[in-house]
């Protein structure tokens, strides 16, 4: 080990004693206030609107960068990153205790809990917007929301946050930040300033997003799409810029778990070695890092198609350039999502199993080729928008692509056979989501074929569909994931009785709330309406019923976990026995996961120990 | 060896009986009043067919993980006795045959659907007794004029915009989104998305572009009796986009023609 | 393994996170250069939108008629500051901070006049946004513009550290990351040039 660097820090002042300012939330919030008036005071004096004198779509467009800079400083990030990187003194020190969750940090550890919860954040207030969707949709007419208006920038705001800030962020930037170090055997991510800025952008992006309607209902659901987006109400410039830095936030993470995976690994941690989650974590980083730029350059475009305003996506210009676009991300996003539930699979299954992870290489590819062939499919979300003779090639690779998805379920199910099947809450909850994902997967083929397409497209099939893939397949893998390492991450551990009570609960909630979506789509119900034909209704009224109870079914895991975690049982250190680096630290980890770097002789996933091998 | 030859039987048991599920329930499209219809039918149940085994399959499998394969009671823990890094034949067989299943969906139904699709528009264009309906789309409405009888939008008794189409004879429908009242606004529209739930069909109406779609009614429906007869707009349109929907019926040739006589009459008077 | 960066295992609480500050060992590099080829390959994606965008948009080709000379007047500036910013590198092998000052001092001035000519053209309304020209006009210059910020911004942190750490500089990591930016920012304007004035 070389020396450590000391370095021009006052290192004479006792180590408890922390630089005194402001609790950094409440002054990220007071300096996010003040960059947001002072640069809309600022931009709507240079630039006048024509109708009102301090606010306009331009300057309310760069208070919002100024708001969110302020955050960012105000966080902690002035102290700790800025002014050192201008060569000023570092008044900064890590801070100990529960403070540090909320405040600027460079512990990986402390970063993918902040990412955690700022994703469980997103997901109570879209949770919360779902509910009152479906609260809208018990009766057939208008009665709960009193415009539709209101109703479409629910369901916007629902789909937005559901997916940038809950879909890509629980498993990559939770997850992954906590997990892929430790993974890999190293103390530290790659760019652990980097990461710790950008954790802080989620907050902003989900609070820009949810309070977006204050500036005038936007209705085109989470695509912002064009040309609607030209005409819809102001805040839909809001939905540009929370997703965007939302984006930046998922962007961040991925260059940061790329240079983990590639740069950090202990000695002998070959890729052979490598465990199925970090290859996981590569594949939807590679993703990431090509298909978020296209994105927001997109919102870039489309929100300047706003506020200048543009032409671009008018009849004009080309009105479908936007979807493409958008879908181009789009598919790929989606696989996003499910990489990480994929690799979970094959992660805990074998531990569970206590049996050797089956064709361990043929996962691996199953993930490079999702990754590679989800490129190629975008416009299968606009069949019934394109020309009928641009169709079938995008037909053939969106049903070619369920090969590879399909190495996931052989992977998984061929670990599964002859094991001894530990039946608890985390494999459990793994077999439950492979069962969801399988009809989310199955159904997707009916959608892969134009001619059945042509009446599915649009229709509740479709959120049937998409709500099975990622709610069953990853929102059900992250909760075996919290189950799975929640003595990892507190040292306690839950009750069975108590929480397969809870998964239960939930599968059978989900099931019988969005398997009625496929039978409420095929009935005639078109999305993105609180109004609908009045013979839908007595379905829709119970359909609503169980959702509600779906949403108190994750409410009361989610309880359970943070119950768990601080008031749990306490627990031995690898009470799974699995033999991933992560489970050789202690339990929960120190800030400084590994006294002493270990060093991989084997791979992680060979449980032939003091048996005899078959074939 | 032994757990595989029970999985064998249980599974084909269990997929005949899910087949057999899958006849029960094949209608899937509920109504299907145009060939087109019958044909996207079509496609879903055999689709249908084709993926039942392979549901079956890994629902067994997980039901193995819960059964067979849990760890008993008495069992002190260690690993599983049974253990094998690879399946030559099982890995083989897997991805033989989810490439064959896939490249055969992909010409049955998939090609086979589209070019059915294909060569029935071809020959309705031929054929003498096509309908044409002009079918204008705009912020938040449906309007149908009828080129061929000098008909333009079309009205029920209540003034609302009204879809009136003959069974048994080809219709085009020619989609745009401006219409004989309005300029065309270049910036004014938004895309929308033609949809008859009976029809088993919808085709997005773009902006500045022209669209056709083809159908041969087959049954006789209206949406009094039956709402998966209506015109519904199936693409998010603004708030609006919730009522943008209009009754439509499908009616007898003689019942056209009257119908036809009538519009006429209200079209000379206003 | 690569333990220069990680924090003092003593205390971990006293991590210390200077850049610049201490010495960085061939994986320490390694792990720099990767991320930042790994952030700039990511980075270019965006332009290859921009290049289709144009075309794809308006189906046809559409003739460029923006003043050409402002905008090549702001590539010569860049690669000006381009030029400046690699001198500094050489400065930095010989250890020489004074001359590391200078030049990146005029490096902001020729970077900054590049923003300004870049940006220029989208604030002085000579072109109009409505129109197939207009529209990617704008959005092409000004995503140039925020390019050739962010190397402002780069290159003042850097001056900002070497006046300021003089002695205690272990490392000119920072020297040549700030020059690579400044080199790929050339680029990607110097290929959204070529898109809006000539192709
Ligand atoms: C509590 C359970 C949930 C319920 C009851 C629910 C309900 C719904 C409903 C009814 C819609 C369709 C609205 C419409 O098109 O008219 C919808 C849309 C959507 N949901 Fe969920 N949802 C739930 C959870 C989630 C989760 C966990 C995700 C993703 C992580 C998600 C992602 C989406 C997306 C992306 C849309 C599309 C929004 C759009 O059309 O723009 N949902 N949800
Ligand atoms: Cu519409
Ligand atoms: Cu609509």
């Amino acid at each position: 080990m070389s020396s450590i660097p000391q370095t021009g820090v006052d290192t004479g002042r006792p180590l408890t004693r922390r630089y005194k300012r402001m609790a950094p939330v409440l002054r990220g919030l007071l300096w996010a206030l003040i960059g947001y008036m002072v640069v809309d005071m600022i931009v709507a004096f240079l630039d006048p609107g024509p109708t009102h004198s301090l606010f306009n779509l331009v300057s309310l467009t760069f208070a919002w960068v100024g708001g969110v800079v302020g955050w960012t400083l105000g966080i902690g990030t002035w102290e700790s990153v800025v002014r050192p990187a201008f060569g000023y003194p570092m008044k900064w020190k890590e801070t100990v205790g529960w403070r540090r969750y909320f405040e600027y940090s460079t512990n990986h550890k402390v970063i993918g809990i902040q990412y955690m919860v700022s994703s469980l954040g997103g997901f109570i207030i879209a949770g919360t917007a779902a509910m009152l969707m479906r609260l809208q949709l018990m009766d057939d007419r208008m009665w709960f929301f009193p415009y539709s208006k209101y109703y479409l920038v629910t369901v916007g705001i629902h789909g937005t946050i559901m997916m940038f800030s809950v879909a890509t962020v629980f498993m990559v930037g939770g997850l992954g930040n906590y997990l892929i170090p430790m993974m890999v055997g190293s103390n530290t991510s790659a760019f652990s300033r980097l990461s710790g800025v950008s954790v802080w952008f989620v907050p902003a992006g989900i609070l820009t997003v949810a309070f977006s309607p204050l500036l005038g209902a936007w209705t085109t659901g989470w695509r912002g799409y064009e040309p609607l987006a030209s005409q819809d109400g102001s805040g839909i410039i809001y939905y540009y810029l929370g997703v965007f830095i939302l984006l930046m936030s998922s962007l961040i993470v991925a260059a940061n778990l790329v240079a983990t995976i590639v740069f950090r690994r202990a000695p002998g941690l070959t890729w052979n070695r490598l465990p199925m989650y970090a290859w996981g974590m590569l594949a939807v980083s590679f993703l990431n890092l090509i298909w978020i730029p296209e994105i927001m350059m997109t919102f870039v475009m489309a929100l300047l198609d706003k506020i200048v305003p543009l032409p671009m996506f008018q009849s004009t210009g080309s009105p479908l350039v936007y979807l493409q676009m958008f879908w181009l991300f789009g598919h790929p996003e989606v696989y996003i999502v499910v990489v990480p539930a994929l690799a979970l699979w094959m992660e805990i299954i074998p531990v569970m199993g206590r049996k050797t992870l089956f064709a361990r290489q043929w996962g691996v590819i199953g993930l490079v080729f999702v990754m590679l062939l989800s490129g190629m499919v975008w416009a299968h979300h606009l069949f019934p928008t394109q020309q009928n003779a641009t169709i079938l090639p995008f037909s053939f690779f969106t049903e070619m692509i369920s090969i590879p998805t399909g190495f996931a379920f052989m992977v998984s199910i061929g670990t599964m056979w002859k094991s001894k099947m530990r039946l608890n809450t985390p494999s459990i909850l793994i077999m439950m989501s492979m069962f969801n994902f399988l009809i989310g997967g199955l159904t997707g083929v009916f959608l892969a074929d134009p001619a059945v397409n042509m009446q599915l497209h649009d229709t509740f099939f479709v959120v049937g569909h998409f709500h099975y893939t990622i709610i069953g397949g990853m929102v059900f893998s992250s909760f075996a994931a919290m189950y799975y390492y929640l003595p990892k991450f507190s040292g306690r551990m839950y009750n069975e009785k108590w929480a397969q009570l809870g998964v239960y609960w939930i599968f059978l909630a989900f099931n019988a709330t969005f398997f009625q979506f496929f039978i409420l789509g095929l009935r005639g119900m078109n999305r993105w309406v609180p109004v609908y034909p009045a013979y839908l209704r007595a379905q829709n009224f119970e359909v609503s019923i169980f959702a509600f109870l779906l949403g108190f079914g994750f409410l009361y895991n989610i309880i359970y976990i943070i119950y768990v975690w601080r008031r749990g049982e306490k627990v031995d250190e690898n009470p799974w026995q699995s033999k991933t680096l992560e489970w050789t630290t202690s339990s929960p980890p120190a800030d400084i996961s590994f006294e002493e770097i270990p060093t991989v002789t084997e791979g992680f996933y060979d449980y032939s120990d003091g048996v005899s091998t078959e074939s | 060896m032994k757990d595989a030859v029970k999985f064998g039987v249980i599974w084909v048991i269990l997929s005949a009986i899910l087949e057999w599920c899958v006849y029960l329930v094949r209608h899937m499209f509920y109504t299907t009043a145009t060939i087109q219809a019958v044909d996207g039918q079509h496609a879903a149940d055999f689709i249908f067919y084709v993926v039942t085994p392979i549901f079956a399959f890994v629902v067994l499998m997980l039901i193995f993980g819960f059964t067979q394969f849990r760890r008993r009671r008495n069992d002190k823990g260690g690993n599983s006795p049974h253990q094998f890094r690879t399946n030559r034949a099982f890995v083989g067989i897997w991805i033989g045959v989810s490439l064959v299943v896939n490249l055969f969906l992909f010409v049955h139904p998939t090609a086979s659907a589209m070019e059915n699709y294909w060569n029935q528009s071809v020959e309705y264009q031929k054929s003498p007794n096509l309908l044409v309906v002009d079918v204008y789309a705009r912020q938040w409405q449906w309007m149908y004029s009828y080129p061929q009888y000098g008909i333009a939008n079309a009205v029920n008794s209540a003034g609302n915009g009204e879809l009136v189409l003959p069974v048994d004879r080809p219709v085009q429908f020619v989609l745009r989104s401006y219409d004989f009242n309005h300029y065309y606004d270049v910036e004014a529209d938004v895309i929308h998305s033609f949809w008859i739930p009976a029809f088993g069909w919808k085709t997005d109406v773009i902006p500045g572009e022209t669209r056709y779609e083809y159908a041969y009614p087959t049954e006789l429906g209206s949406t009094a009796e039956n709402q998966m007869f209506r015109v519904q707009c199936a693409e998010v349109c603004g708030p609006g986009h919730p009522y943008m929907y209009t009754g439509m019926k499908v009616v007898t040739a003689s019942q056209f023609s009257a119908w036809i006589q009538k519009q006429k009459k209200l079209q000379s008077s206003s | 393994m690569s333990t220069n960066i990680e924090p003092n295992f003593e205390n971990p609480t006293e991590r210390v996170l200077y850049p610049m500050q201490y010495e960085l060992d061939k994986e320490e590099q390694m792990r720099l250069r990767g991320g930042l080829t790994l952030w700039l390959i990511s980075m270019s994606i965006p332009m290859v939108l921009l290049y289709e965008l144009r075309y794809v948009i308006s189906g046809k080709y559409v003739a460029p008629n923006a003043n050409w000379l402002l905008g090549l007047l702001g590539l010569v500036a860049m690669v000006i500051a381009g030029l400046l910013t690699s001198a500094a590198v050489r400065s930095a092998k010989r250890h020489n901070q004074r001359a590391i000052l200078i030049q990146t001092g005029w490096a902001f001035w020729f970077a900054l006049a590049a923003m300004v000519l870049v940006g220029w053209q989208v604030c002085d309304r000579t072109i109009n946004p409505i129109s197939h020209f207009g529209e990617m006009f704008f959005v092409c210059q000004g995503t140039g513009a925020f390019y050739i910020l962010t190397t402002i911004i780069a290159v003042l942190a850097l001056r900002g550290r070497v006046k300021r750490l003089a002695g205690s500089i272990k490392n000119y990591w920072g020297a040549s990351a700030t020059n690579a930016f400044v080199w790929y920012v050339c680029v990607f304007w110097a290929l959204l040039y070529l898109l809006i004035y000539w192709l």
